[in-house]
């Protein structure tokens, strides 16, 4: 998606069923009929004729302030609103964080699960934010936030209390954590035996 | 931090909290003193010795592996030469400080940079 949108383009129609997992584990991202293109950049990357009507017209189509295109339950605010303007790569987010949801078994704007790590959860909350500007500002960003998360370190999304940032920590070092308690575990029993 | 920054700092700390704890034992209390110095000398060599090897050596198992047994070796002698006796005592504290080393130094030590021709 981050690819796309360096080309100008915006899915608009993110979800579910519009990605499939090939034979060797890589991921497709399929169809782009309601795909939104930016300025001029269609003509530059796809070397299609600007004078070429049939091209024109599908672009005017798309482009109707108004016009609601996407699905329910994955659609951003602002494409809900038929406010074709306002749509840019924050809306692809928008989707990307619905997906997330789905995959979690959240509601957007639903109670907080008990079971789904809170800082997973801040990553999807963040991407369906209502707000465009209090969401991720690109694909690229989300995608850091969630290699952050895989990788155990802390995430844009959420603010750690120092008592979860202690725990995350300890659960990173857990080898290294257990080595030292086992030290002085033994250092105590020797402590003991000598008074002994 | 480098491997063998990592492995002396690390080794050096944990041997004088280990000489420290010789003061728990009333029978060489009075030479506490020596007890903490010699033992943040070992740390000192070990740290260096298990911080190369994990620079050359890129295994957890065998960093680990050869970190407990020059922490058991450094004591060994430390508990020959000096002590001359608690072998029980300063080898095993020692080959669990070589055995935290090492995985440290395997675990958390960057490797230097390579530099392009």
């Amino acid at each position: 998606m981050a690819f796309a949108h360096s080309r100008g383009i915006i899915h608009r129609d993110l979800k579910p069923s519009n990605i499939m997992v090939g034979a060797f584990g890589e991921v497709l991202v399929m169809d782009w009929g309601l795909a939104k293109v930016s300025g001029s950049t269609l003509f530059n990357a796809a070397n299609i004729n600007p004078s070429d009507t049939k091209t024109r017209s599908l672009e005017t189509a798309a482009t109707e302030h108004g016009a609601v295109l996407g699905t329910p339950g994955f659609m951003a605010p602002e494409q809900n609103r038929g406010d074709i303007s306002m749509i840019d790569q924050r809306t692809d987010v928008f989707g990307l964080g619905a997906i997330m949801n789905f995959m979690l078994g959240q509601k957007i704007g639903g109670s907080q699960s008990e079971i789904v790590p809170k800082r997973l959860l801040a990553i999807a909350r963040k991407a369906t934010a209502t707000e465009m500007s209090a969401r991720y500002s690109s694909v690229q960003e989300m995608a850091d936030d969630l290699g952050r998360y895989l990788d155990d370190m802390p995430v844009k999304a959420y603010r750690e209390n120092a008592l979860e940032r202690t725990a995350r920590t300890l659960s990173r070092n857990r080898v290294a954590v257990v080595l030292i308690l086992a030290y002085l575990l033994m250092r105590l029993l020797f402590i003991l035996f000598s008074r002994h | 931090m480098n491997k063998i920054l990592l492995g002396i700092i690390l080794a050096t700390v944990l041997g004088a909290l280990d000489g420290l704890t010789a003061w728990f034992t009333p029978a060489v209390r009075s030479q506490l003193l020596g007890i903490v110095f010699g033992s943040m000398l070992k740390g000192l060599i070990a740290g260096v010795l298990i911080g190369v090897f994990a620079r050359k050596v890129n295994s957890l198992p065998l960093g680990i592996v050869f970190g407990l047994a020059v922490g058991a070796f450094l004591a060994w002698l430390i508990a020959f030469f000096t002590q001359h006796g608690y072998y029980f005592q300063i080898m095993l504290p020692g080959a669990m400080v070589g055995l935290i080393v090492g995985y440290a130094t395997q675990r958390y030590g960057t490797q230097p940079q390579l530099q392009r021709s």
